[in-house]
């Protein structure tokens, strides 16, 4: 009898299916965003001169930032290139009921300012904001 | 230029959303016996006409009314300085596979470096997306599915503190698990 040989799968220990569920009920409890009741939106420009430029450390500055605050009703998403390679990485604050504002040069620490200040606090961060505006996500 | 090949797979990986994927597959595979090293990525995006896929490595061919379209050529540039290749097959409302080779001790192989920063961007950047991960080093498997912490993305996925540090968290392990950081 030939014992078929199995590509040796890393144990760890694993989050059981109970567990997700329940993290995931504690979350939808408190969840809003995507019904449309969320505060705003954060998009962060992805396209390969953003990415060359930085735009992950950006969105990870973005999501961590905003876990710590414990945000739930903003939602992150991503855009290609806005046209505008050389002020990358770049991202999109749409605060509902405010026009979106768009920052650029930004920096991991930028982000978290911005988070604070404009997203959490309501006050846009005039140092970092190019202009009053969005262009088209997918 | 990208410094590194985590984000030339961030940005394929973007493509495949821009494409309106729902399923994203990316798979690495460093073999050192075979000096190799295979990054795929998978979608069942809208998929390109023949004629598109034809120019999708030429730079200064885009579909979005830009003047160049730099993701796809840039890695097929650095595979092929690694004495390797990208190929791109797609067919029309099925998806797009790209695949590039690249010898493992080529000395301008890029590093791989940060895999946690493109996976953590990519799910959580967009929730509503069925995004697995499979990374094999010389025989050691680590897999990662968005749905085992996101759920079903018709029940809200969300940006929620404790999945987002979950998920990082397994990421992490994982891959030091299989002698990746």
């Amino acid at each position: 009898m030939t014992v078929k040989k199995r590509t040796p799968e890393v144990k760890q220990k694993k989050l059981t299916i109970q567990d997700l569920a329940k993290i995931r009920d504690k979350a939808k409890a408190t969840m809003t965003i995507r019904d449309g009741e969320g505060r705003g939106r954060v998009t962060v420009h992805m396209g390969t001169c953003g990415i060359a430029a930085g735009a992950r450390e950006i969105m990870n500055a973005l999501l961590d930032q905003l876990s710590k605050s414990k945000v739930k009703d903003v939602i992150v998403t991503t855009s290609g290139c806005a046209g505008f390679c050389r002020r990358e990485p770049m991202a999109t604050v749409e605060i509902k009921g405010h026009p979106p504002v768009k920052y650029v040069d930004l920096t991991p620490a930028k982000i978290r300012q911005i988070v604070k200040k404009h997203v959490l606090g309501g006050h846009l961060v005039v140092e970092y904001a190019l202009a009053i505006g969005s262009e088209t996500t997918y | 230029m990208m410094e590194d090949l985590s984000l030339h797979i961030l940005d394929i990986v973007e493509n495949a959303v821009a494409a309106d994927a729902t399923r994203i597959t990316v798979t690495i595979n460093e073999n050192e016996r075979r000096n190799l090293l295979t990054v795929r990525i998978s979608d069942n995006g809208r998929g390109m006409s023949k004629k598109d896929a034809r120019r999708a490595l030429d730079p200064f061919f885009t579909t979005k009314g830009k003047r160049t379209g730099l993701g796809l050529p840039l890695l097929a540039q650095a595979a092929e300085h690694c004495g390797g290749g990208a190929v791109l097959t797609t067919v029309p409302n099925q998806g797009t596979k790209v695949a590039a080779r690249f010898r493992y001790r080529h000395i301008d192989r890029p590093p791989l470096t940060a895999m946690v920063a493109t996976i953590t961007a990519l799910v959580f950047g967009h929730p509503e997306i069925d995004f697995r991960y499979g990374h094999r080093v010389n025989g050691l498997v680590f897999r990662f599915a968005s749905r085992e912490f996101l759920g079903d993305p018709r029940s809200t996925p969300c940006l929620c503190p404790s999945i987002f540090r979950a998920a990082k968290k397994n990421l992490q392990t994982g891959l030091k698990k299989i002698g990746r950081t």
